[in-house]
């Protein structure tokens, strides 16, 4: 068995490539965008309650968000997976789909939160300042004058985690998934060993890169003129003050 | 200046006891990752053939595979394995061998080699006690969890059609998933499916309990390496003939120990 034989196999790529078009591109996506959006709507207010005035609430984001980056994402998996059903709340039935979402979406939750807490502490201060001279709230200098800004700078840093949670939707499989539950890892896994040959995974690698890759570059393209704001025209820059 | 002749002859004598006793120290002349080592990949969470328990690896393939690299005077090294994997980690020589309690198939045989059958069992549907789901009937429409791989999933493929066939990755996974209701029925090893029943604190009953004995397991040798095949079959002949195989069963399993098909089993599955 050579190596090039046993991760190159180029029929056993083929035999698995339209199984991870068909059921496996799909599950992986709708589950990375789902935990993705719920992150989204639980780390952006949690971003703001770690700033919050009030150190018990403060104090209580901050657990939320250590807690959850600091686990690794397959036991974050195991204890909502299995741990909500085990203690009764049956919330989804037996469908292992949105409990591996909803895990997911927790572990994103935690990351972007800290994302966006960075972000906008990153936002100067005089920003703040001016904002509560012109009178406005603390809540709405914030929610309308901060947070605004600090967001654009971490968009990066934001599609950074969209990748790691693209990644992370290979781990849903120990919930047990049904045939046309796979996602991509899982089935190239189901190939691989059904044949003793590695090259479904080989492809289930370039299958992840296909998406990961592109949204790289894409990072590096945010990173590069979003850091740098806009360039005001030249004719602006004539009248500036002499 | 040339040898006189009875240094030459204690010479001579001298190497053929160094090569007797080389013999004697090395085994027959065997294919294996690291001379001296016969790494075993094994499956963790399967009781009785292969768990850690108060932090010792214990059960029936650790005991027997122990006892082969013993006969071929290697050490044992044995590294655990996800069950889908262990045919692919044998076929490109991760380990020299695999203890998984893995059935002998015709799939299987197309990417590893196996020793003649070392173990014969059941595999047994367990539900909670107070589930429905009493008989293969009840089966319709609901979940059956199964490992992986394993021949209980081809089986329930195969047989229970109407039924959800939810694979695993390991037993203590589908367990979990059988106590939080997840799934609705779940297909073990008769063995572990025995210790369950015996030790869950949550009552399970035996839905169907299915005797295999037309699918002994072996131990899984790759393709490439006649030499070790010989060798462990030659092992294997020994333990049975001896009564170390009977003496590792009670031992580990308990019960009666079963008759093994001979060394010229052939699966027709």
């Amino acid at each position: 068995m050579g190596f090039w034989n046993t991760f190159f196999n180029s029929s056993y790529m083929l035999a698995v490539l339209p199984e991870i078009i068909r059921v496996g591109i799909i599950n992986t996506l709708s589950i990375s965008i789902a935990a993705t959006i719920l992150g989204i709507l639980i780390g952006m207010p949690m971003s703001l309650l770690a700033l919050s005035r009030m150190s018990l609430i403060r104090a209580l984001a901050r657990a939320y968000i250590d807690i959850f980056r600091g686990l690794p994402v397959i036991v974050t998996i195991f204890l909502v997976g299995q741990g909500l059903p085990f203690s009764g709340l049956r919330v989804f039935g037996q469908n292992p789909y949105p409990y591996g979402i909803l895990a997911i979406g927790i572990v994103t939750g935690a990351y972007v939160a800290e994302i966006l807490r960075s972000g906008i502490q990153s936002v100067d201060r005089g920003q703040f300042e001016a904002s509560r001279a012109l009178g406005l709230s603390h809540t709405r200098t914030m929610i309308q004058i901060v947070f605004p800004q600090g967001l654009r700078r971490v968009l990066p840093a934001l599609t950074n985690q969209f990748i790691n949670t693209i990644k992370d939707s290979s781990l849903i499989f120990v919930l047990g998934l049904s045939v046309d539950q796979r996602e991509i890892y899982r089935i190239g896994q189901d190939y691989a060993q059904r044949t003793g040959n590695l090259s479904p995974l080989t492809m289930v690698g370039i299958a992840y890169l296909t998406f990961t890759v592109p949204l790289t570059y894409l990072v590096n393209y945010l990173d590069r003129h979003l850091r740098e704001g806009r360039r005001p025209a030249a004719a602006d820059r004539s009248g500036e003050v002499s | 200046m040339p040898f006189n002749l009875s240094t030459r002859a204690s010479s001579l004598f001298a190497a053929c006891l160094f090569g007797l006793a080389t013999a004697q120290a090395e085994p027959a002349d065997v294919e294996l990752n690291q001379p001296g080592t016969l790494s075993v990949c094994i499956v963790d969470s399967n009781a009785p053939m292969s768990s850690v328990v108060d932090g010792k690896l214990v059960g029936y393939e650790v005991s027997f595979s122990e006892e082969i690299a013993k006969r071929l005077d290697l050490k044992p090294d044995f590294k655990f394995t996800v069950f889908e994997g262990i045919f692919a980690a044998v076929a490109n020589h991760v380990c020299d061998m695999s203890a998984g309690s893995h059935s002998i198939t015709l799939k299987r045989l197309e990417i590893i080699n196996f020793s003649s059958p070392h173990f014969v069992g059941s595999f047994t549907i367990l539900s909670k006690a107070d589930s429905p789901t009493k008989t293969v009937a009840d089966l319709d429409d609901k979940r059956l969890g199964v490992v992986a791989a394993s021949i209980q999933e081809t089986y329930a493929n195969e047989t229970y059609k109407k039924t959800t066939v939810v694979p695993f990755p390991d037993s203590a996974a589908m367990q979990i998933a059988l106590l939080s209701g997840q799934i609705d029925a779940a297909f073990f090893e008769g063995g572990l499916a025995a210790i369950y029943m015996k030790e869950s604190q949550t009552p399970l009953q035996v839905v169907v309990s299915i005797p295999n004995d037309d699918q002994p397991a072996g131990l899984g040798i790759a393709k490439d390496r006649p030499k070790l095949l010989a060798a462990v079959n030659k092992a294997v002949a020994d333990m049975i003939a001896d009564g170390t195989y009977a003496r590792i069963y009670k031992e580990t399993i308990g019960g009666d120990v079963p008759n093994l098909p001979g060394p010229d089993f052939k699966p027709s599955r």
